[in-house]
């Protein structure tokens, strides 16, 4: 005779309980004093055989009953007297890819897996059992194939689902190096996703009986995919009339039609809904616009709530907007004229006044400049401005260092020895002389003057501008310009050259708490160069003068991918940054470090984040940014069994849905639990019988 | 000291009551003239009381005192009523259960039965019997003899064995000339092999020519038998014990006691023994009515 749960057998320790209770029971009686004892006794001793027998049948029979229990219990049964001809081993692998997290009615997919594994190793009682869970990495539940189904099943409770995808061809090899010499029959369990089934000669063994595809969401065979609609990365975009847009893209993973609502909630309150409709395996984008925005971080999120999607982790998609307010600035003119589009900076004024959102700007000259108050401005231009006194150069150098932007543009009010000698510590590059490339009158002008080119398309001052309008910078003209240093040019940053190679616009590396300083190596009127009147000369303008005044995030608007490798950019001047976690988004662990040489890293988990330029820092703004769900596991297109032969190669192996026979042969097990339970019932009909009598 | 003893005045008080009360209930005496219409010699006149005989009326007398005599002659007068008084252990139960104590329900019948045989001039006397020993109280007619032997029957507690074989047998010494023995007990008090049993008793004293009425006192519990928690039952009357479960000997120990009961009231009749079963769950005046009713009808059958 053997058990199921040999384990149980312990039960039988209690039939101590009732001996306890007849023996314990008599000795609490209470005492009753009676006239009639003298006949009271006759009568005892008269029934007292018969009560004596009475009460050791009772007895025997609450013995029997907690005897009976643990027996049954633990699962008594007769192997059969005659052997089996053929005998399988069981390799049950258990598919614990994120995907098993779907909720279908009140459990989810892993744990009716769990269920049916428990099952199965229940019923296949004789011979070797083992259990791989199909993780990121195979893991068996036991070291070699064993016999007791017990610790597998206990085994079975620590199973959660991965927070990646499975690889099941992974695990079966795994499983089948494990088993010996002998047969072994396959049962997959799994929700079926063909995306954790991979591709190779999983099944070429020769060791596997048979296959037995479990579908841990119980569907018919062929099943159909299950019901999710996901939401895929979201495009932020900040509007020129300073509104801000988010384009929504939701994917239907499902086999049938999907509805939903979309929700786009920031700062905890629900800002745009939207309902959407979707045929089966259709994209569909939605656009939310959000207007008055205060400044200032917004975290928030989108989400989308379809009927039976049960898998949520794709339902959020985290979103944060930064918004920020438009920099003062204070325009320096070194070369005002009395006609207007002579003056230095006409064009730059133009520039600004259609800028929006608006930037707002003063104009001094440059002989008032050491009058001025340049704490009350975020930004200061010097346009053309002769070096001023050593005292001012200093007063605008403190301006800098405490995080005040500089754009500084030349001409021919500037001499670029006073500049090295004012300007030397917040230069980008120290300057030389200038070269005229040609001379703006004469006729063949167009075809020696200099276009621009190394455009830094990623670098805020761009991002903004779509790669088809290089050519108004290429095709612009520059007819003088300034040199710099060229030793100076590697610990600046070139963000724009002549088609020359000479650097037309200068980064000055600065410290994380310094102000910008950027610089145009020509003018900004018509005098050296001709960006001024280029289509491209306002937009370029505002960014400038934006990047400068810090009101231009530092990475671009995207969201990032969770466990996904993407690239961080820092800010100018950050060479070393950590991510941090915003809001309640789970904090990395351990923290992730970025290099500006090598920005790449993978952010853990859907939510907000940001960079701090120290571990526990607080948060750089303008870095903030969001990461999504991976939509790897968002299909739950399903493998069918014929498709599964051909990827893994199951040459005879017969690949069969959990709906047929269990393949291999019969359990010679009997169970004789039923025999338990009507010899429970037979004992205590009489033991109630006999009490009732008592 | 004890008679100055507050709760012994005032249950003797409360005793006294219910014995008046219970007496005045009835409507017939304790007996009748035996001899009607012989000569014996006028002893004395004799207020009617209730339950006499109104033929025996002396008219002459009530012409000159407007008040109702009986002529009394000396056989009547000298009626001696002997009450025996079972105080055994286990007289004593009945607290706290349906049915009064059994013991407070035989003072009650006694009390009340002295107090109307003092009423009819007899002579009464008590005998009670506790712990194996007895008291005996001989016979008076006079009224304040009524107070002694309440105090007597609220002094009686219940304790140990009654040894009321022996009592009832040695009545046959103290009884002289025409008596009456009314024993009122539970006749639990079962006899060891060999030993005289109180229904041998009986039937001896009766078999001299005393008259005998038995008043069985029962508890219903001694009838019903109740009882379903299994518990250990101890004796009234010694220290035995033993474990019970009364589910399953009830039904027996029912059948056992209605036998027995069945015995006496065969054995008593027998031996011409007036007996009357007193269930403590009655009123006891309604029980001591009908005792005294059934032994005036039986009185005149005989005659």
């Amino acid at each position: 005779m053997s058990f199921l749960s040999p384990a149980l057998l312990f039960g039988l320790a209690l039939i101590g309980v009732p001996i306890a209770i007849h023996l314990i029971g008599r000795k609490r009686a209470p005492v009753l004093m009676f006239s009639a004892y003298d006949f009271l006794e006759e009568v005892v001793q008269r029934l007292a055989r018969r009560e004596q027998l009475r009460q050791l049948l009772l007895l025997l029979l609450r013995i029997a009953i907690v005897a009976l229990l643990a027996f049954g219990l633990a699962g008594p049964g007769l192997k059969s007297l005659v052997a089996p001809v053929a005998v399988s081993d069981t390799l049950i692998v258990l598919d614990a890819s994120h995907s098993m997290s779907y909720r279908l009615g009140s459990s989810t997919l892993l744990a009716r897996a769990k269920k049916k594994a428990e099952a199965i190793l229940r019923d296949r009682s004789q011979g070797l059992a083992l259990v791989v869970v199909a993780d990121t990495e195979p893991r068996p539940l036991a070291a070699q194939p064993n016999a007791d189904r017990t610790a597998l099943i206990g085994a079975l409770e620590d199973v959660t689902p991965g927070p990646r995808g499975g690889d099941l061809a992974s695990a079966v090899k795994r499983g089948l190096e494990l088993f010996g010499e002998g047969s072994v029959d396959l049962f997959l369990i799994s929700d079926l996703s063909e995306n954790a089934f991979g591709a190779g000669d999983a099944l070429a063994s020769t060791k596997v009986h048979a296959v037995t595809l479990v579908d841990a969401a119980d569907r018919d065979d062929p099943p159909r995919a299950l019901a999710n609609v996901g939401l895929g990365p979201l495009v932020h975009e900040h509007l020129s009339d300073g509104g801000e847009r988010v384009i929504v893209t939701a994917r239907n993973f499902g086999a049938a039609p999907a509805s939903g609502e979309l929700r786009l909630t920031l700062d905890g309150q629900v800002r745009a809904r939207a309902f959407i409709e979707l045929p089966p395996g259709a994209v569909s984008e939605r656009e939310f616009t959000l207007t008055e925005l205060a400044d200032g971080l917004h975290p928030g999120d989108v989400t989308i709530a379809a009927e039976g999607d049960g898998y949520a982790d794709d339902d959020t998609a985290p979103l944060a907007i930064e918004r920020f307010a438009e920099p003062r600035v204070l325009v320096v003119n070194g070369d005002p004229k009395s006609v207007s589009f002579r003056d230095e900076i006409f064009y730059l004024e133009r520039a600004l006044q259609v800028a929006k959102p608006e930037v707002a700007f003063d104009v001094v000259a440059a002989d008032d400049l050491s009058t001025q108050r340049l704490d009350a401005h975020k930004v200061l231009v010097l346009a053309n401005v002769p070096a001023p006194a050593a005292s001012v150069g200093q007063e605008i150098a403190d301006f800098v260092k405490k995080g005040g932007g500089l754009l500084i543009t030349l001409g021919d009010r500037v001499s670029f020895e006073a500049y090295n000698e004012v300007f030397g510590a917040i230069l980008p590059a120290r300057l030389r002389d200038q070269w005229a490339v040609a001379d703006p009158k004469a006729h063949d002008v167009l075809a020696s003057a200099l276009g621009l080119t190394d455009i830094a398309w990623q670098h805020p001052v761009f991002r903004r501008f779509d790669p088809v309008s290089e050519p108004a910078f290429t095709q612009s003209h520059t007819f003088r310009h300034f040199f710099v240093e060229a030793q100076d040019l590697n610990k600046t940053r070139q963000l724009m050259r002549f088609s020359s190679g000479a650097p037309a616009l200068l980064e000055r590396a600065a410290a994380p708490n310094e102000g910008r300083v950027l610089m145009w190596l020509s003018t900004i009127d018509r005098d050296f160069s001709d960006l001024a009147i280029r289509p491209v000369f306002a937009p370029l303008a505002a960014q400038m003068l934006r990047y400068v005044g810090g009101t231009l995030r530092s990475a671009p608007d995207r969201a990032y991918v969770a466990g996904v490798p993407g690239e961080l950019v820092l800010p100018a001047g950050v060479s070393r940054a950590h991510v941090v976690a915003l809001g309640q988004t789970k904090k990395p662990s351990p923290p992730i470090a970025v290099d500006a040489s090598n920005p790449t890293a993978s952010l853990p988990a859907p939510g907000h984040y940001a960079l701090a330029a120290s571990e526990g820092g607080p948060p750089i703004i303008g870095t903030a940014t969001s990461a999504i769900a991976s939509l790897e596991e968002s299909s739950f297109q399903p493998v069918s069994r014929e498709e599964l032969a051909k990827r893994w190669a199951a040459g005879d192996v017969a690949v069969l849905a959990a709906s047929a026979k269990t393949p291999g042969a019969p359990s010679d097990f009997r169970g004789y639990a039923h025999l338990i339970l009507l010899a429970l019932v037979l004992v205590f009909s009489v033991q109630s019988l006999l009490a009732s009598r008592g | 000291m004890e008679a100055l003893d507050p709760d012994v005045i005032a249950r003797v008080e409360q005793l006294t009551l219910a014995a008046k009360e219970a007496s005045l209930g009835a409507i017939s005496g304790i007996h009748s003239a035996k001899r009607r219409g012989t000569s014996v010699e006028f002893a004395e006149h004799k207020e009617y009381a209730p339950g006499d005989d109104v033929r025996r009326i002396d008219w002459r007398a009530y012409a000159r005192f407007d008040r109702y005599y009986l002529k009394q002659f000396q056989d009547e007068a000298n009626l001696k009523v002997y009450v025996v008084f079972d105080a055994s252990g286990s007289m004593g139960y009945g607290d706290g259960t349906r049915g009064t104590n059994k013991l407070a329900y035989a003072r009650t019948l006694a009390a009340g039965l002295c107090h109307l045989a003092l009423s009819q001039r007899d002579a009464v006397g008590l005998m009670t019997l506790a712990d194996g020993g007895r008291e005996f109280l001989p016979a008076r007619t006079r009224s304040s003899h009524f107070e002694e032997i309440v105090h007597r029957l609220v002094r009686a507690q219940p304790k140990g064995k009654g040894a009321l074989a022996a009592g009832v047998t040695s009545l046959t010494e103290l009884v002289r000339g025409r008596g009456l023995c009314i024993v009122i007990s539970d006749l639990l008090d079962r006899a060891r092999p060999g030993d005289q049993s109180v229904l041998d008793a009986l039937e001896v004293i009766a078999a001299r020519g005393i008259e005998v009425s038995v008043l069985h006192v029962q508890h219903p519990d001694e009838r019903d038998f109740p009882f379903e928690t299994p518990a250990f039952f101890s004796s009234m009357e010694d220290s035995r014990r033993m474990f019970v479960q009364p589910r399953v000997l009830q039904k027996m120990f029912v059948q056992e006691m209605q036998r027995y009961r069945q015995e006496v009231a065969v054995r008593l009749s027998a031996a011409r023994i007036d007996h009357q079963l007193a269930w403590t769950d009655g009123p006891p005046a309604e029980l001591l009515s009908a005792y005294l009713s059934r032994r005036m009808h039986l009185l005149r059958v005989r005659a």
